[in-house]
């Protein structure tokens, strides 16, 4: 009988992690950080890599943070040999990919900072995906990164 | 008819006496060729119109404030979270690298902003203090300032206006070097390490200085 148990919880699992329908929450986002910033501006950057673990594409749309009025998805590209970056408004992310929001690539810009970003502060985002399912994660604020 | 060889002969010995008396003495009679870097020396530096900047204060900045000692320029804005913070990263610890290596040698890191229509004087040295309160931060005329960019072979224009930052700014990411005769004298590529930097900078500043005592730009 406690076998039985043991086995329909393990069934549970399995299933709970292998579920048909990819949700935002089951994404792996690992090292998220961003840098300290000067007093006067009012925008920032947060940094991480994400992979889609589940078996299902997801679209990454948007965000949410305390921190910032807004938050958006930008991406560095070149145009004409001059650099700048494209706000993205949906960004696919397919099963098993590995999508790197790193400087020079992707990054969450937060716009309309409420208070800079200090050194060693610690602050929610929340990641929004298309079908409204959000991915919590906190965010590390680096005095200096190389 | 016989030529007599003597006064060739003399005249041989006295180029060539001259010439190691130079060498002996520092200076060189050939011409030198710039050093390859992480972008491009130029083997002539090149010398800058005039172009009025202002800085914090409500003081102009002019080519005459390039003289003296060596600068290092990039533009950028402060609306830019990515690539301008670690291009003033790299500045920073460039700075540092050459305060150890060249303790003796002065230098001017810089910082100009693309987007003068909201980054005041005022705002961008606040923004550069935030790295290092040596560095200067400019803005200026518009006009001045495209001007100024095209100089030194940077380009930029708006980008689009779909985000909340109100506008986004396509800009080149290289750094202008500028000689202390306040001339153009090389760039550096993106992505900048203020490693490669520190290691380029003493190539050109060598070359430089082999320029100045060649005997060959005289």
């Amino acid at each position: 009988m406690r076998n039985r148990v043991r086995y329909s919880l393990l069934a549970l699992g399995l299933v709970g992690s292998t579920a048909t329908f990819a949700d935002c929450k089951d994404l792996d986002v690992k090292g998220a950080w961003s840098r300290a910033t000067a007093p006067v501006v009012n925008v920032g950057a947060v940094y991480f890599d994400l992979t889609n673990t589940t078996s299902q594409a997801v679209t990454l749309i948007g965000g949410s943070t305390p921190v910032s009025d807004t938050v958006e998805l930008h991406r560095r590209e070149m145009k004409n040999g001059m650099m700048g970056m494209r706000h993205m408004h949906a960004v696919k992310v397919a099963a098993g990919q590995k999508l790197e929001f790193q400087p020079g690539k992707y990054h969450v810009m937060l716009i309309g900072l409420k208070h800079p970003l200090k050194a060693e502060q610690v602050f929610p985002l929340s990641l929004q995906c298309a079908d409204g399912s959000q991915r919590k994660i906190e965010v590390l604020v680096h005095k200096i990164m190389q | 008819m016989r030529l007599n060889h003597k006064p060739i002969l003399f005249l041989i010995i006295l180029i060539l006496m001259l010439g190691i008396a130079a060498w002996r003495a520092g200076l060189n009679l050939l011409p030198v060729t710039p050093p390859k870097i992480y972008g491009m020396t130029f083997s002539e530096p090149k010398t800058l119109a005039p172009f009025v900047l202002q800085s914090a204060g409500g003081r102009a900045f002019t080519q005459k404030d390039l003289h003296g000692h060596w600068s290092f320029i990039y533009f950028g804005y402060t609306h830019c979270p990515d690539a301008c913070p670690i291009t003033m990263l790299q500045f920073k610890q460039l700075q540092e690298t050459l305060r150890k290596t060249m303790p003796k040698q002065r230098l001017a890191f810089i910082m100009v902003t693309v987007d003068p229509e909201r980054d005041t004087p005022k705002l961008m040295q606040a923004y550069v203090n935030h790295f290092a309160t040596s560095f200067h931060g400019l803005s200026g005329d518009s006009m001045e300032i495209k001007a100024f960019a095209k100089q030194l072979f940077v380009g930029y224009q708006r980008g689009e206006d779909n985000t909340a930052i109100g506008y986004t700014m396509y800009h080149s990411d290289s750094i202008a070097v500028i000689n202390p005769d306040g001339q153009f004298a090389a760039v550096f590529a993106s992505p900048h390490k203020a490693k490669n930097m520190a290691q380029d900078f003493l190539k050109v500043a060598a070359y430089q200085q082999q320029r100045d005592q060649s005997l060959f730009y005289r």
